[in-house]
C-alpha cells in the first residue's frame, strides 16, 4: 500500500466521520426524573400543564440580570396596530400599555392606562386616563393619544373592520384626559378588541415626528420597556425603562430573539444560548415530558390557534348538506391528528377554540366510510370519481393533513386534488374559489368568538361564500354583534358553534398545543394560551 | 484587454436587466394578489383598494415596469411591502455576512479540494485516490441543511465546542463555513483531478521527465499551472453559486443573511424585497464572473494571444499593446 504523505484526506474524513458519530449518539448527561406539577399558573383561562425535570449538568451561558427568549417568526413591524405576528405582540406588551385589558381567567375588562371607563348611553363611551402616564421619552400621555390610537386602528389592515363602528367626526377630547367615544352602529366586541395588544397606546407627537417607517422600527410607548435595538433577522433587546409609571420591570434587559427551524430553536435551548423557547415541536414536547432535558420547565395548554377544514359553497356539489357531511365522515380525524401532530396538537371539537369566551364543545365526526358512501350515493355522487375537489395547500404539516385527507376520501370514492403552493399563491387559490375545499388557520388573540369566526363573515368572496345561503346563519351573527350582555351573548355564540356543526359548514381539526420550555432559574414567568407574554415580572 | 473588459462588464448589464425584467415579470404575473397577502383576504374592498393604489398596483405593467427601472437606475430598490424599510439599506445590512460566509466556504474549498485533486490525480487509482474519490461523491450528494444539522447536533449539542446559531463571534462561522463549503470542496477535488489527469498525459509532461525533471518540480511548475486554469472558472462559479444558494444553511444556523432575508419575503409575498435580493445576488454572481474572466484572461496566454492580435489588426502602436498584456 502507497504511503499517504498528506494529512487533508485524513483531516476531512475524521472531520466527516466524527461529525456523523456525534450526532448519532452521545449527548449530555442524563437528567433527572421529571416531576408532573398541578400548578394552576396565573394568566391562563385553565391551567397550563407543567412538567418540570430537575438535576443534570446544565451551565448557564446567557447572563444574570438579562431573559432571552427565542420565537418562531420575526415581526415586520413595531407598531401595534400593523403587527400580524405573536411574537410582535410580546414586544409590543412590553413597550407599550393598553388603554384597558382581559383578565384572563375571568374575561373580565379593567383598566390599565384608564382610570374608569363607561358606555354613558348605548352609542357613547367615555374613558379617563390616568394622570401620571408619560411615555418613555417624557411627554406626558393625553386623551389625544387615545385618539390617534383609534384612527390607527381604524385603517390597520387587521382591525380596521373592528373599529368601524367608530363615529370619528363626534368623537372628541373634552380635557388632556377624557376621550368621548361615539359609535354609528352598536358593537358588543368592541371592548375585547379594545383589551387586545393591538391597541396599546401610541404617541401622536412622536409618531408625526418620525414618520410610520421609524415608528414601526423604533417605537415609544408608555409600557415597562424600551427598544434599544432591532438586529434585523436576529433579536430585538429592550431595556428596563427606570421612568415607568407602574411597577417596573424585574430584569434589566429582555431580548426577544428570533430562530425560525424548530430544531435549531431547541438545539439553542438546549446548549444554553436562550433561557426560553415558544412553540416546540411534538418530539420535544415528548422528550421533555419524559425529563430528557435537565433544569427545564416545560408549560403546555391548549393554545388558540384552530385549524379547521373551509367548504367552498360556490362549489355546487358542497352546498348539499349530505355531500358535506359525507365527507365528514370520510375521515378518521382523530388518527389523523395524532399522526401528523403528535404531542403538539389535540382534535378539535368546536370551531372556536376551547381557551375562547363562550367556546362550546359541540363534537366530532365520526370515522365511518359506510354511512359516507350512503350519503354520497344518495346526493348522486356514488360513482367513484364522480365528486372531484380541489385544495391548494403550502408545503410542510398542512399538506400531510390534506395529503391523508385525500387517502381517506379516495376510500368512498371521492377524488381530491392538491396543489401545493406558496402561502400567497394558496391564498389567492382561496379568494378566486379554485379551492374547493381547504384548510384554514386562525388564532383568536381577543378570545372573543367574534374574532375567531370572522372569516366566515367579512367581505371577501371566500369567507362570504362560506356562509352564503345559512340565513340562520347570518341573523346570528348579527345578533352576536350588537348583544351586550354576556349570559345572552354566551347563548348565541353556542347555537353558532352548534349550527355549524349540525349542518357540517367547517369541519373543527385541530388546536395546537401552545407550548414553552423556560429554565427553572427563570421566576415569574407567565405563560399564556395566545403565546403573547407579559415578561415585566420575570427574573431571571 | 481593456475590449475584453468592457465587453464583459456591458455583458453584465444586460444580464441584470434581463434578470430584472425576468423576475419583475414573475411576480407580475403570479395569480396572486399581493394586497390579499399585505392586508389579508378578508380586509375590506376599500381597504385593499386603498393600499392597491399605496403602492402603485394600479397602474398598467410597462407603467410598473418603468417606474422600478427608474428606481434601480437611480441606485434604489424600493420600499420593502411587509417591512416598510429600504430594500438596498435591508440588503446591505445582511450582504457582509452572507459574503464572508461565502468567501470562507470557498477559501475552504480551494484550499481543501486543490490538494486533494492533485493527490488524486498523482495517485491515480491507488486507494488514496479511491478515498478522495469516494469523499467528493459523498460531499457532492449530501444536502447541506442535513450536514449542517449533523454538525449543530455534534459540535454545539453534543460537544458544546462551538454555537448552535448565529455569528456574533468568529467561532460561530465554522460550522456554517463547512456546511456551506462541503460541496465546493467535492466539486474542485474532481476539476482538479480531472484537469490534473488530462495535463499530465500531456507531451510536454512526458519530455521533462524524459529529461530527467523531478516529479514534484513537473507537478508543481509545469503541470498544475497548466491544470489550474479550468480550476479558476469553476472556483469563481462556486463563489457565485454559494452567494446564491445560502438560503438554506441561513435558516439552519438562524444568520441573517440576504438568503434568509429573501426567505422571508417570498413568505410575505414580499415582491421589492424578493426583485431586490435576487437582482442583487444577480449582480454578486455577475461580479464574481466578470473578476474571473479578467484573470482568466491574465492567466490564460491563449486570451492574451486573442486580444494581442485583435490589437495588432487595428494597427495599435506597440506599446498600448504591450503595456495592456502586463
Amino acid at each position: 500500500m502507497k504511503k499517504t504523505r498528506k494529512p487533508a484526506t485524513l483531516v476531512l474524513s475524521m472531520l466527516l466521520l466524527l461529525s456523523m458519530l456525534l450526532s448519532a449518539c452521545g449527548g449530555p448527561a442524563a437528567p433527572g426524573p421529571s416531576q408532573p406539577v398541578d400548578d394552576s399558573t396565573p394568566g391562563s383561562q385553565a391551567p397550563m400543564d407543567t412538567t418540570t425535570a430537575v438535576g443534570g449538568d446544565f451551565v448557564r451561558k446567557t447572563g444574570e440580570g438579562t431573559f432571552t427568549i427565542a420565537y418562531d417568526e420575526e415581526p415586520a413591524t413595531l407598531e401595534p396596530t400593523q403587527i400580524k405576528l405573536i411574537a410582535g405582540w410580546t414586544i409590543s406588551n412590553m413597550v407599550f400599555d393598553n388603554i384597558i385589558a382581559m383578565d384572563p381567567e375571568t374575561g373580565e375588562i379593567y383598566g390599565v392606562l384608564a382610570e374608569s371607563f363607561e358606555y354613558t348611553d348605548p352609542y357613547t363611551l367615555e374613558i379617563k386616563m390616568k394622570d401620571n402616564i408619560c411615555f418613555s421619552n417624557g411627554t406626558k400621555a393625553t386623551s389625544d393619544d387615545m385618539l390617534f390610537t383609534l384612527e390607527r386602528l381604524s385603517v390597520s389592515s387587521r382591525f380596521a373592520s373592528n373599529y368601524a363602528c367608530i363615529d370619528f367626526d363626534n368623537t372628541t377630547c373634552p380635557d388632556d384626559l377624557t376621550l368621548v367615544i361615539k359609535f354609528k352602529e352598536l358593537y358588543a366586541p368592541f371592548l375585547s378588541y379594545l383589551a387586545h395588544p393591538a391597541a396599546a397606546l401610541e404617541s401622536r407627537a412622536y409618531f408625526e415626528e418620525v414618520g410610520e417607517d421609524g415608528y414601526s422600527r423604533n417605537p415609544i410607548g408608555t409600557g415597562a420597556y424600551t427598544v434599544e435595538s432591532w438586529d434585523a433577522g436576529e433579536r430585538v433587546t429592550l431595556k428596563r425603562n427606570d421612568n415607568y409609571w407602574g411597577e417596573k420591570g424585574t430584569c434589566e434587559t429582555i431580548i426577544i430573539r428570533f430562530i425560525l427551524e424548530s430544531t435549531t430553536r431547541m438545539i439553542e435551548y438546549e446548549t444554553g444560548g436562550v433561557d426560553a423557547i415558544y412553540n416546540l415541536s411534538g418530539t420535544d414536547i415528548d422528550r421533555m415530558a419524559a425529563g430528557e432535558i435537565s433544569n427545564s420547565v416545560l408549560y403546555t395548554k391548549q393554545g388558540e390557534n384552530i385549524s379547521v377544514l373551509e367548504m367552498y359553497k360556490g362549489f355546487e356539489p358542497l352546498q348539499n348538506k349530505d355531500v358535506r357531511l359525507a365527507l365528514a365522515h370520510a375521515v378518521d380525524w382523530e388518527a389523523l391528528v395524532d399522526t401528523v401532530y403528535g404531542s403538539s396538537a389535540v382534535l378539535a371539537d368546536s370551531i372556536v377554540p376551547p381557551d375562547c369566551l363562550y367556546y362550546k364543545s359541540t363534537g366530532v365526526y365520526d370515522y365511518d366510510p359506510g354511512l359516507s358512501r350512503e350519503l354520497l350515493a344518495g346526493a348522486g355522487y356514488g360513482e367513484p370519481g364522480s365528486l372531484q375537489l380541489k385544495t391548494y395547500v403550502y408545503a410542510g404539516t398542512e399538506e400531510e393533513v390534506c395529503e391523508i385527507i385525500q387517502a381517506f376520501l379516495k376510500d368512498v370514492g371521492v377524488t381530491m386534488d392538491i396543489e401545493i403552493v406558496d402561502i400567497p399563491t394558496m391564498i389567492g387559490a382561496q379568494v378566486s374559489g379554485e379551492c374547493t375545499f381547504g384548510l384554514s388557520n386562525s388564532t383568536t388573540t381577543s378570545r372573543d368568538p367574534d374574532q375567531a369566526i370572522s372569516s366566515s363573515r367579512q367581505t371577501s368572496d371566500y369567507g362570504i361564500a362560506v356562509i352564503n345561503g345559512f340565513d340562520d346563519l347570518q341573523a346570528l351573527y348579527d345578533a352576536g354583534a350588537v348583544e351586550e350582555d354576556p349570559e345572552a351573548r354566551r347563548e348565541i355564540y353556542e347555537q353558532i358553534q352548534q349550527y355549524y356543526f349540525d349542518e357540517c359548514v367547517r369541519i373543527p381539526v385541530r388546536v395546537m398545543i401552545v407550548s414553552y420550555a423556560v429554565r427553572d432559574y427563570v421566576e415569574g414567568f407567565q405563560p399564556t394560551s395566545s403565546g403573547i407574554l407579559t415578561l415585566a415580572g420575570v427574573n431571571s | 484587454m481593456a475590449k475584453y473588459v468592457i465587453k464583459r462588464f456591458l455583458m453584465m448589464i444586460l444580464v441584470l436587466f434581463g434578470v430584472l425584467f425576468v423576475v419583475f415579470s414573475i411576480n407580475y404575473i403570479s395569480p396572486v394578489d399581493p394586497v390579499d397577502v399585505i392586508v389579508g383576504a378578508d380586509a375590506a374592498p376599500e381597504i385593499k383598494e386603498m393600499k392597491r393604489q399605496e403602492l402603485g398596483l394600479d397602474q398598467p405593467y410597462w407603467a410598473q415596469l418603468g417606474n422600478y427601472i427608474k428606481q434601480v437606475l437611480t441606485g434604489s430598490l424600493g420600499t420593502s411591502w411587509n417591512t416598510k424599510t429600504d430594500v438596498m439599506n435591508d440588503i446591505l445590512t445582511r450582504f457582509p455576512t452572507t459574503l464572508k460566509m461565502s468567501i470562507m466556504a470557498i477559501a475552504l474549498a480551494t484550499a481543501v479540494g486543490i490538494p486533494l485533486g492533485i493527490i488524486s490525480a498523482v495517485k491515480q487509482n491507488s486507494l488514496l485516490d479511491y478515498i478522495c474519490t469516494f469523499l467528493a461523491l459523498i460531499g457532492a450528494s449530501m444536502p447541506s441543511f442535513w450536514l449542517g444539522l449533523m454538525l449543530i447536533i455534534g459540535f454545539s449539542l453534543n460537544l458544546g465546542w462551538l454555537p448552535a446559531t448565529g455569528v456574533a463571534t468568529w467561532q460561530g462561522y465554522i460550522l456554517p463555513v463547512i456546511a456551506i463549503g462541503i460541496y465546493p470542496i467535492a466539486t474542485i477535488t474532481r476539476t482538479t483531478r480531472a484537469s490534473m489527469l488530462e495535463v499530465i498525459r500531456q507531451d510536454y509532461i512526458r519530455t521533462a521527465r524524459a529529461k530527467g525533471m523531478m516529479e514534484k518540480k513537473i507537478i508543481t511548475k509545469h503541470a498544475l499551472k497548466n491544470a489550474l486554469i479550468p480550476v479558476i472558472t469553476i472556483v469563481g462559479m462556486q463563489l457565485g453559486f454559494v452567494l446564491g444558494g445560502v438560503m438554506v444553511i441561513e435558516a439552519v444556523f438562524n444568520i441573517s443573511g440576504v438568503g434568509s432575508l429573501l426567505k422571508m419575503a417570498i413568505g410575505a409575498k414580499d415582491n421589492p424585497t424578493i426583485t431586490g435580493c435576487v437582482l442583487f445576488s444577480s449582480f454578486a454572481m455577475c461580479t464574481v464572473n466578470l473578476l474571473v474572466d479578467i484573470l482568466y484572461a491574465f492567466i490564460d496566454p491563449r486570451i492574451k494571444a486573442q486580444y494581442a492580435k485583435s490589437g495588432k489588426k487595428r494597427g495599435k502602436p506597440a506599446g498600448q499593446g504591450g503595456q495592456l498584456h502586463a
